[in-house]
């Protein structure tokens, strides 16, 4: 056992031991491998000590004590299992079971039912209870969920979960005594963030899966324990599924285990379905006369490689370029660069991480020697002052948000968010309504307000004592350059007061442990690699860097952003995020590769396509990537696709991009893998096979390795674990084995570098104001007056979907069926629309003739003269009015905000199945 | 006749209990006095030193509860219980009614002790034209300088709230009180932490009775000894105000020194049985304390001598009856309420109110079994003690008072469907437990 | 689930809407806003709100209680977890008069039954019903705590203390006389007297 703080030695049932002041004795009773039974006692929730279960002897106490709630005390005596606490706990077994139903034979719970295996150990069997039992009429309460209130035990657990770990409240007690029910606000149908976490919290059958009512015996499931395909936050999920018919039926998450701790959100409690799903591409295709056709395995592997070596041939490698996803796995990412590099030998090879994660990682990189979380999440919890910056949470990285959530409401950290929402009280929880100091800025000046930050940390003198004296030329760089930024224009653009801008930074500078999260609406708008170096260089004046327990966390997207850029599946990098200039670098890994590297440096996405369309570039290879589905059309994506000689797709769904290749090899799913992912934090965790691959689809690698066979250039792996072996030795000068490099530990010698190396102009151009041309200025609020309406549009994120990969996710796409334009309710009103109300979308400089047509639905934590879509619904044609730029760096494509004009369309809602049909058969 | 103290006012001829009428009678001037005789310390001490304890129902010493808050502490509330919610009580009400003031002085005085500059009066639902009384009053203190800023130039700031409730006998447990007012249902919490550490808004708090408050400025005014000269001292000082309910020929509230038997209260006060009929039983301190018999008439009122008989002084509810009441029927009474008041927190509570009322129910309808007087008991050992507030235990009380004295009645149901009332021949309905009682129109869930 | 419920569901005072669910009264809006900076938390007014609510429509409507809970920044099932609660909370139409027998064993003892049962068939409806015309609703309830003073009843906020069988005829009579407010329709009448003075 660790050491403890405080040591506090208690007996319980003779057993002598020491534990943590402060401990439960039903806890300590558990660490000492007794167990006590309970029923209202969870370790997510705080004790509520209502079920009465716990009770035990306690010396020198009359009454028999509640141990869930009971701290322990030195040389304090427990009984447990002595004759009264028995008596106790049969008794209320007793009480619990008077009115419990005996349907355990067809309730989902049988066989993990915490009442069920309690009773056969706390009860005698003979119930004294032979009054008629109350029956709870049956009514109907969500598709997702199934209620049975005759087997509630009034335990509240579900109840507490989704007040205390979610903070979104939606399910209450009503009724008082024995006529207590849970329910929703005049049981209305459930409204929620459907984490699930009643449903798993549940300890009877009162709550179940209903999307699995009746599917299943707990014990007759495979149970796979892997990590989340969704997004970055990595959550550690068990895959529950019938062999026989190689089907996932349920997805669980154990509360001790993983990142998560048993927390999930809707996508990975309820978004499973994507696996099994209908639309996955069931054989490899090839274009036969304009369509494609089934065909075998080999010769379609054979006719890729045989047209790719004919394109090398006549126009040499450079003349290929490859794209990976970041939802496929390190050993993947890893592979696949190297079938590109050695293989074929060509430098352009990209990932989707280039949508904003390249922006951290480029400038992290420089700062502290890699784009990690400085802060894991447990620091994230354990801070005092928290900054959430750029990122609406809830809807990007829900698991993240709970650490969050846990950090104001369990441990009393302040909250800091800053960004352009409004509280809102709704079936969604809302940061903002935790913040005690909400910045709320006009949107897309985040970037504004960093720059205010760091503005007011030299000039209010906060700067971290420690950093002043290692390195005051660079302090004294800083203040000459944040003097461009006068308050006035600070305060002209962001809507803030200096005074509210100052204060957060002394909360920041002055805390003991603080932590900044920044996310998309940093990195993916214009100007995002200089603000995440703005930031950077806030976490170093405030001392973030170099205090314990503080840090800067870029949050990613998809869940393996952090890992296939460190695999080097990207044109600036080499595995181990080496420099491809760094000619070092490129000697050592010549020597574990026995190969040479292309000396050319490759191209990005974006220049891949304009290479394309200029006639360079005549073969692309995109792995589980769709630039059409999610580029706009000004990015000129299809022109590109259209000027390829071959077009590779290799994808678990036919995609858009596609429909338009030559060649289509259906992979397979996560779930159908093995291998690892790298999440935002940085930790490496294990990929597990729960199923057989889905239809003919093969595990990328394995495809990576017999193409590589088709140019004669071996790389055979007989597992992905092999594959991981290597990264490990082609890592090893890295600093230790790559897997285990989990925190983000700052390079001493890299920030030295930094801060002797970034020079006047650097900074001075950093903190000119025209460096923030790019970021959006606000409009005049209904400057179009009338009907039509000009809104600031940001595309965002949805906590229902990811990527586009949910959208084949069944029971996503039912909580989630259509995007909707979120505006603010006076907005709301100006046009006259209710919420399902359509409305006809344009751009204001009219620089298109595109127009979208999309429902609405009234938002408040949206402010006024602004709007939200999120960006998983690309029929809805929204992605075509936002603006285009690329980033001069890190050519990171920014195409997520723009300015609109509203206007309510005539005629009727659109429904649905007419949102379905233009998703077509995506 | 011996002094009354907290009533002195009440029958007055004329007294309205408005500002006027309660100055005129010297009140307010132990609150003058107060601030500039003593440090909140001193009065703290008086109090201690006069033995007052809670009128509430625990009849826990008052001084000593105040200096239960912790040394360090930043902000403290005073919440005052006018939730008055135990069947046979009503004597807040009366209190509040006939004199808001003198409440509202001891309240101040309260507040001045213990350094809370926020204090709440938590009165129950019901109590609406009460509630336009006392709200007045507080206006009338406001205007004259006994409650807000600065009180009597003291330098001493107390803001006085008046609380609802909104129909929970259980808001009337300190704890569920503090929940109430934070706006959520009234569930007791769990004991420790204390009231005196964690209280409302998890700031330390000391909550008090109406009654015990309005005993303040008589202390303060005519101090410690004085108070420990009258009633059944050291232990029991003072007066109480006892609420005599049921066959008595006047019931009424009734000022006594603490000491005096019930004999006298019931067969001399309240002037003795109706249609005199033989006095058959009577609960000595609200529905919670276990049932007496003729037996318990000489036994003196106070704290330790009825605790000693195996009962409570409780809240002060005295309720008689007379040889024509059913004593099954009155434990199917009381528990058809404890049943219904039961806040749903504990499962031995929740589930126990329930079995025991619908054995209750089945017996009194000569539908019992004699194993059923064994199961009682056994149910009532498995709730009391075992629950989160004292709630569990109260809702044994009249089971096993009743069976304890009254056996043979139980058992007269059961084996010759006989019974004083003649219920044991009425058809018994046997739907939920208690749900007539469960306000049919205000459960939307019913 | 993003559907049209969500936007109702999340009404709160800074949203810029001038929009509101037919709730509560501008006045009444104006007095919960007062009564809740008497606390250091909004949500203790909720009681007063979920009253007011009640005062205004005869009994807890689902716009009241939305609109308690933008006030005071609860969700909808906060403030429907704690209407539920509270007896004195009618989640349902109820007559004019709200007539309540109080039956526990004091009441009982003086006669709280045959009270009881003489205002049943006075009225033609049982314990829990409401009359056709909407005048009347019957309904028993626990200790009023005028025990001295038993049989008891409550009639909306008025307690009627030591009532003869004579007494209630008489009250009965000049309740089915008093006429109707104008405004309110049948289920919807605002008895509530004596809380809202002073
Ligand atoms: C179930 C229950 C109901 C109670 N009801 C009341 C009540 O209505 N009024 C009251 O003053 N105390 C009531 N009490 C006692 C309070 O919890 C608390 O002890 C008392 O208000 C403290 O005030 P005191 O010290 O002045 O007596 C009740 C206790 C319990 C367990
Ligand atoms: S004992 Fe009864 S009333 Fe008291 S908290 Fe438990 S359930 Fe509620
Ligand atoms: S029993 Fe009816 S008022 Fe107390």
């Amino acid at each position: 056992m660790a050491t403890l703080k405080t040591p506090v030695t208690l007996t319980i049932d003779g057993k002598s031991l020491t534990v943590e002041k402060g401990t439960y004795v039903i806890d300590a009773a558990r660490q000492a491998g007794i167990h006590i039974p309970y029923f209202c006692s969870h370790v997510k929730l705080a004790p509520d000590a209502n079920c009465r279960m716990c009770l035990v002897e306690v010396e020198k106490m009359p009454k028999l004590q509640t141990s869930c709630n009971l701290p322990v005390a030195e040389g304090m005596v427990v009984r447990s299992t002595s004759e009264k606490a028995e008596q106790a706990h049969k008794s209320v077994m007793e009480f619990i079971l008077a009115n419990h139903p005996l349907d355990c034979p067809l309730c989902d719970q049988g066989g993990e039912c915490e009442l069920q295996d309690r009773s056969h150990a706390y009860s005698d069997n003979v119930s004294h209870y032979t009054e008629p039992k109350r029956l709870p009429e049956k009514r109907y309460f969500s598709p997702y969920i199934e209620r049975e209130m005759s087997r509630c035990i009034t335990c509240m657990r579900c109840v507490r979960y989704c007040d205390e770990v979610l903070d979104v409240k939606a399910i209450t007690a009503v009724n008082r005594g024995d006529r207590i029910e849970i329910s929703t606000f005049m049981d209305r149908e459930l409204d929620c963030e459907f984490c699930g976490g009643c449903v798993q919290i549940c300890p009877v059958g009162a709550f179940t899966n209903r999307v699995a009512l009746y599917d299943y015996r707990p014990w007759q499931l495979k149970k796979t324990e892997t990590v989340c395909t969704y997004c970055a936050d990595g959550c550690t999920l068990t895959l529950e599924s019938r062999v026989t018919e190689n089907e996932i039926v349920r997805v669980t998450s154990d509360w001790e285990k993983g990142r998560n701790l048993g927390d999930l959100c809707a996508k990975g409690f309820f978004g499973y379905h994507m696996i099994n799903s209908p639309e996955r591409v069931a054989a490899p295709m090839i274009r036969q006369n304009g369509s494609l056709v089934e065909w075998p395995w080999i010769e379609a592997i054979e006719s890729a490689a045989q047209q790719l070596s004919e394109i090398k041939r006549r126009y040499g490698a450079e003349a290929i370029g490859g794209v990976i996803s970041a939802r496929c796995t390190n050993e993947e990412a890893y592979l696949f660069q190297k079938l590109l590099r050695l293989a074929i030998g060509t430098p352009h090879v990209d990932s989707s991480a280039r949508d904003g994660h390249l922006n951290s990682v480029r400038a992290l990189r420089r700062v502290v020697g890699h784009g990690r979380m400085t802060a894991p999440y447990e620091a994230i919890e354990a801070a005092r002052v928290v900054m959430v910056i750029g990122a609406d949470l809830t809807e990007t990285n829900p698991i993240t948000a709970l650490r969050v959530k846990a950090a104001v409401r369990k441990h009393g950290a302040t909250l800091i968010t800053v960004g352009p929402y409004l509280k809102e009280i709704g079936p969604i929880s809302n940061l903002v309504n935790l913040s005690q100091e909400p910045l709320t800025v006009t949107p897309g000046t985040e970037s504004v307000v960093i720059r205010a930050l760091v503005k007011a940390v030299v000039e209010e003198r906060l700067v971290d004592p420690s950093i002043a004296s290692q390195a005051p030329a660079y302090i004294g760089r800083i203040t000459a350059a944040v003097k461009q930024l006068p308050w006035p224009v600070v305060e002209a653009r962001t809507g803030l007061s200096s005074d509210a801008v100052k204060a957060a930074a002394r909360r920041l500078a002055g805390a003991e442990r603080a932590v900044i999260l920044f996310g998309p609406e940093l990195t993916r708008r214009a100007g995002g690699y200089d603000a995440v170096c703005v930031l950077a260089d806030l976490a170093i004046l405030t001392g973030l860097y170099s205090t314990p327990g503080s840090g800067l966390n870029p949050l990613c997207e998809e869940n393996n952003e952090m890992g296939v850029v460190e695999m080097g599946a990207a044109p600036e990098f080499l595995p181990g995020l080496i420099d491809v200039r760094d000619d070092a670098g490129r000697q050592r890994l010549r020597e574990t590769w026995k190969e040479a590297l292309p000396l050319a440096t490759g191209w990005s996405l974006i220049q891949m396509l304009e290479q394309a369309r200029q006639g360079r570039l005549k073969a692309l290879y995109l792995v589980g990537e769709d630039p059409l589905g999610s580029l706009p059309a000004s990015a000129g994506v299809r022109q590109a696709l259209q000027s390829l000689d071959l077009l590779i797709c290799q994808d678990p769904f036919l995609t858009e991009t596609g429909r338009m290749a030559h060649l289509v090899l259906p992979a397979s799913g996560f779930a159908e893998k093995e291998g690892t992912f790298t999440n935002h934090e940085g930790r490496t965790q294990r990929v597990r096979r729960a199923l057989e691959p889905v239809g003919e689809s093969l595990p990328d690698w394995e495809i990576f390795s017999q193409l590589a066979a088709g140019f004669g250039y071996p790389l055979d792996y007989a597992s992905a674990g092999e594959i991981g072996d290597e990264i490990g030795r082609v890592l090893a000068f890295d600093g230790g084995n790559w897997a285990d490099r989990t925190d983000g530990r700052v390079d001493a010698g890299v920030m030295a570098r930094y801060l002797a190396e970034v020079g006047d102009a650097e900074l001075e151009a950093r903190y000119r104001p025209s460096a923030l041309s790019s970021s959006i200025r606000s409009l005049e609020h209904g400057e179009q007056g009338g009907a039509a309406l000009g809104l600031q549009l940001i595309i965002s994120q949805s906590l229902f979907h990811s990527g586009k990969l949910s959208r084949h996710a069944s029971e996503l796409t039912r909580i989630e069926p259509e995007g909707r334009l979120q505006v603010n309710p006076s907005d709301g009103e100006r046009l006259g629309v209710e919420d399902g109300d359509v409305v006809r979308l344009r751009t204001m400089d009219g620089s298109t003739s595109r127009e979208a047509l999309v429902p609405v639905v009234r938002r408040a934590k949206i402010q006024p003269g602004f709007c939200r879509f999120p960006g998983h619904f690309p029929e809805a044609g929204v992605k075509e009015l936002v603006d285009w730029s690329v980033d001069p760096v890190t050519q990171v494509p920014y195409f997520r905000s723009g300015r609109v004009v509203i206007e309510k369309a005539a005629g009727a809602a659109l429904t649905v199945s007419t949102v379905r049909a233009a998703k077509g058969g995506a | 006749m011996a002094e009354v103290v907290l009533f002195r006012n009440r029958d007055l001829p004329g007294y309205t209990g408005s500002l006027a009428d309660y100055e005129r009678q010297e009140g307010y001037t132990a609150l003058r006095s107060m601030f500039t005789q003593y440090p909140p310390a001193e009065v703290i001490e008086i109090v201690k030193r006069s033995n007052l304890r809670g009128r509430g129902g625990a009849g826990f010493p008052t001084g000593m509860k105040w200096s239960f808050l912790p040394k360090e502490r930043t902000i403290t509330y005073l919440c005052c219980n006018a939730d008055e919610s135990e069947p046979g009580t009503f004597k807040d009400r009366e209190l509040m009614t006939v004199d808001p003031h003198q409440m509202i002085e001891g309240i101040v005085m309260a507040s001045y002790a213990i350094g809370a500059h926020a204090a709440y009066i938590y009165i129950r639902g019901e109590f609406a034209a009460e509630a336009v009384i006392v709200e007045r009053a507080i206006q009338d203190a406001y205007k004259a300088g006994y409650l807000g800023r600065n009180i009597l130039g003291s330098g001493f700031d107390l803001e006085l709230t008046l609380h609802r409730g909104a129909g929970a006998y259980i808001c009337g447990e300190e704890t569920a009180l503090l929940e109430s007012i934070e706006g959520k249902r009234g569930l007791p919490r769990s004991k420790p932490p204390f009231p005196a550490t964690h209280g409302l808004y998890g700031k330390p708090t000391v909550i008090n009775n109406v009654e015990t408050l309005a005993s303040l400025p008589h202390i303060l005014r005519r101090g410690a000894e004085w108070y420990l000269s009258i009633g059944s001292p050291p232990k029991s000082p003072g007066t109480r105000i006892f609420s005599v309910s049921g066959h008595v020929k006047r019931p009424g509230n009734y000022e006594v020194p603490m000491g005096i038997t019930f004999r006298k209260l019931i067969f001399g006060l309240a002037g003795g049985m109706k249609s005199d009929r033989p006095l058959k039983a009577f609960i000595p301190g609200g529905a919670s304390a276990s049932f007496f018999t003729p037996d318990h008439l000489d036994i003196k009122m106070d704290f330790d001598e009825v605790a000693k008989a195996g009962s409570m002084l409780g809240s002060g509810g005295v309720t008689v009856m007379d040889d024509s009441v059913c004593m099954v029927w009155a434990a199917v009474n009381l528990l058809r309420f404890f049943h219904h008041e039961s806040c749903g927190k504990c499962t031995p509570c929740r589930e126990g109110s329930n079995w025991l009322l619908r054995v209750l129910r089945r017996i009194e309808h000569g539908q019992g079994r004699l194993a059923d007087l064994e199961l009682l008991p056994q149910v009532c050992g498995n709730i009391a003690g075992r629950t989160v507030c004292a709630f569990g235990d109260a809702e044994t009380a009249p089971v096993i008072s009743t069976l304890r004295h009254f056996r043979a009645e139980y058992e007269a149901h059961i084996t010759r469907k006989e019974c004083v009332m003649g219920h044991a021949n009425r058809a018994l309905n046997t739907g939920t437990a208690g749900d007539s009682a469960a306000h049919p129109i205000s459960f939307a869930g019913h | 689930m993003r559907t049209d419920k969500t936007a109702d569901k999340t009404e709160t005072p800074n949203n810029g809407s001038s929009r509101r669910p037919a709730g509560l009264s501008e006045a009444a809006r104006l007095e919960l806003v007062e009564t809740a900076k008497r606390y250091p938390i909004k949500r203790s007014a909720v009681l007063h709100g979920l009253r007011l609510v009640q005062e205004e429509a005869g009994f807890v409507t689902e716009a009241g209680m939305r609109e308690v809970a933008a006030l005071l920044e609860m969700t909808p099932h906060e403030v429907y977890d704690v209407a539920t609660f509270y007896t004195l909370f009618h989640l349902r139409p109820k007559g004019e008069y709200l007539i309540q027998v109080c039956r526990t064993l004091p009441c009982a003892l003086g006669g709280a039954e045959s009270l009881l049962s003489h205002l049943e068939q006075r009225l033609g409806i049982r314990e829990g019903q409401t009359t056709p015309d909407g005048k009347f609703t019957l309904v028993t309830v626990e200790c009023l705590a005028a025990c001295g003073k038993a049989p008891v009843m409550q009639v909306n906020d008025e307690y009627h203390e030591a009532v003869t069988t004579e007494q209630v005829d008489r009250l009965i009579e000049q309740w089915r006389k008093t006429p109707l407010e104008q405004d309110a329709g049948p289920t919807d009448r605002t008895p509530a007297k004596g809380a809202r003075r002073g």
